[in-house]
Formats: structure tokens, C-alpha cells, sequence
């Protein structure tokens, strides 16, 4: 029962990995052609296709360990909305860049801990997705940050709209410490790091930046959850309807 | 947009080659410039160094002085060392 019981908890975790990172890559993507000039869009697209290759390692992984032997696509492409388990965060609509930057900040972080977390784990096949996946992350951290600093520091408008995104971004931070009995078992299992210290550093990191860019954190008492147990915002329907159009209109095809 | 700078980009493909320039971009500053270089001149592994460089630094040959720059060079012969027998444990000089 114990084996068992693990291969599920990690199923379960390696599902919720793979839809976050493939939603917040889905996100990064639909930046292409809007950017506001050729490098930044570069840059943008970027950090999609580097997130969707994490998303590609972890639908990997979780499709080995389904019980029902779904494949990587069938866990992308035919699952719905209710199904999905990613966190609230990566399905937050881009807005302005201000918002894209931070949510991205905040997701990056948040990987970066986790990953460092992972590179430690029990289990191999993830030991191997963390250490690949931690120098993408790095970067991303780097081109954040560094966006960060000049929007907070920039214009009055820049400012503001940092402020404003702030805001809207917040309440979702919470939900990515969330420990749930999957995580319990795991982490007592030595596969998963434990989640609430990941939070203190998360914390601190954070602060340390969003500080030093004259920005200010917003005081927040309610944090929005619910992305692991398939309760989601409403923009999540829209994105996997265009990003699963095409498997569906054509579902036995090949590329 | 203001304070947008032209950078030219150069690369080195790898250790003991000389970096190459491959093209230009535009950025704010030194920092972005090095991100944007990465992101659009090196994602198909084509090297292992970046620098960039504000293209207003560059003092570049004008191109009406060619001629005199240049030509001078080429119809003196004894200026080169194509006399000597190379052995061929020395490879290329």
C-alpha cells in the first residue's frame, strides 16, 4: 500500500507541475507579436519555451506514473478545466507587462526554491527535471528582476502600474506554500521539499527585491485558492479551449 | 521610445576563437543590452561569450578614405613572409 500510495502522491504532484508550467508558458506565448519591441518579445517567448519544456519533463513523468496510462498529450490536450490541478497564479491573465513581469517573478521564485529543494530528492526522475530546469530559472530570475528594478524606479505611470499589478497578483502567492496530505507524504518521504520553509525564503527574496524597487507589498488577509482541487478563475476555460482546438478538431493526427 | 540605445552585439563561437559580430540591437542600458544579446543571438548554441557594445563608441573607418586606407597594402609583396618553407609540425601561421 505504501508503494502504492506514493506512486499516486507522485502522480499527483508531477500533474500539478506539469499543468502550472504549461499554463504560465501557454501565457508567456500569447505575448508573441504584442511585446512592446523585438527583443523584449524574443525574450518572452523565451521564457514560454522554456517553461513548456519543464511542462513537457513533468507531463512526461506524470504520464509514467498514471494509473490510467494517459500519454503527455492526452494529459495536456483532453483534459478539462476541472481536471486541471495548476496553481491559480499561472492562469492569471497577462494584463500589462507590469503584471506579466511580476507574476513571472513571483512563479520564478518560487521554482527556483523548489527546484534547489528537488535537486535533492528521493526520487531520480525528478532530481534530473530540477537540475536542468534550475538554470532556465535562473535566467528568468535575472530578466525579471532586472525589469523590476527599472518599471519600479522608471516613470510615474511605471510605477503606478507595478503598484497596481502588485495588487492583483498578491492574493494568488499564497496558494503555492499550500501543503496538502500529497505534499505531506511526500515530503516526509524525503521526495518533496517541505513547502513551509520554501515560504520563508520565498518571503524574504521577494520582499528584498519588490523593497528595493520603491515598491510596496499590499497587506492581504484573503489569498485566492483552489487550482489544486480543479476550482479555477474563469480565464482558465478560454485558454485551454484555444490551446486544446486543435487535438480535438483533430484528435488521431500525428506531427 | 527615449533613451533607447543601438548596441552592436559580438560573440565568441568558442574558447581561442576571436568574438565575431553578429549583429545589432536595441536596449536601455549595458545590463538589458547582455539579456537581449542572449535571447536573440544565442539561442542555437552559437556561443560561449557576449559582449556589447553602445554602437556610438565604435569609431569606424570612413568609407570614402577605403582607398587610401587600404589599397597601399596590397602590390607589396616583400612586406609578406611567403618565402620561408614551413614545417609542417607548425601548422597554420
Amino acid at each position: 500500500m505504501g508503494e502504492n500510495m506514493t506512486q499516486q502522491h507522485r502522480y499527483t504532484f508531477a500533474q500539478r507541475m506539469g499543468d502550472t508550467l504549461l499554463v504560465i508558458a501557454q501565457r508567456h506565448c500569447e505575448w508573441v507579436g504584442k511585446a512592446h519591441d523585438l527583443e523584449e518579445e524574443v525574450a518572452l517567448a523565451n521564457i514560454g519555451l522554456d517553461l513548456l519544456g519543464q511542462a513537457t519533463a513533468w507531463l512526461e513523468l506524470a504520464s509514467s506514473l498514471d494509473e490510467q496510462g494517459r500519454s503527455p498529450d492526452d494529459l495536456a490536450y483532453l483534459r478539462n478545466e476541472r481536471e486541471y490541478c495548476n496553481y491559480l497564479i499561472a492562469e492569471l491573465e497577462n494584463g500589462d507587462f507590469a503584471k506579466t513581469i511580476l507574476r513571472g517573478y513571483f512563479l520564478s521564485i518560487w521554482l527556483n526554491l523548489l527546484y534547489q529543494g528537488l535537486s535533492a530528492s528521493e526520487d531520480e526522475a525528478m532530481r534530473a527535471i530540477a537540475v536542468k530546469a534550475d538554470k532556465e530559472v535562473a535566467y528568468h530570475i535575472e530578466h525579471q528582476e532586472m525589469w523590476i528594478e527599472r518599471l519600479g524606479h522608471g516613470t510615474e505611470e511605471s510605477a503606478q502600474r507595478m503598484q497596481k499589478a502588485l495588487a492583483a497578483v498578491w492574493p494568488y502567492t499564497q496558494e503555492l506554500f499550500e501543503v496538502d496530505d500529497v505534499e505531506r507524504v511526500l515530503t516526509q518521504a524525503r521526495i518533496v521539499p517541505d513547502k513551509a520553509a520554501m515560504q520563508q525564503q520565498w518571503q524574504a527574496r521577494v520582499t528584498r527585491t519588490l523593497t528595493a524597487a520603491g515598491l510596496q507589498i499590499p497587506e492581504q488577509r484573503y489569498h485566492q485558492r483552489g487550482g489544486l482541487s480543479g476550482r479555477h478563475t474563469e480565464t482558465l476555460g478560454y485558454l485551454l479551449a484555444e490551446m486544446q482546438s486543435l487535438k480535438r478538431a483533430f484528435p488521431n493526427v500525428n506531427w | 521610445m527615449s533613451d533607447t540605445h543601438l548596441y552592436e552585439v559580438f560573440i565568441r563561437a568558442k574558447a581561442g576563437l576571436a568574438h565575431q559580430h553578429v549583429g545589432s540591437l536595441h536596449a536601455n542600458d549595458d545590463e538589458m543590452a547582455l539579456q537581449n544579446a542572449r535571447d536573440l543571438y544565442t539561442r542555437r548554441s552559437e556561443g560561449v561569450s557576449i559582449w556589447v557594445v553602445k554602437s556610438e563608441m565604435i569609431a569606424a573607418m570612413d568609407p570614402d578614405d577605403a582607398h587610401a586606407y587600404l589599397d597601399p597594402a596590397d602590390d607589396k609583396i616583400y612586406r609578406h613572409p611567403t618565402f620561408y618553407d614551413i614545417p609542417d609540425e607548425v601548422g597554420h601561421m
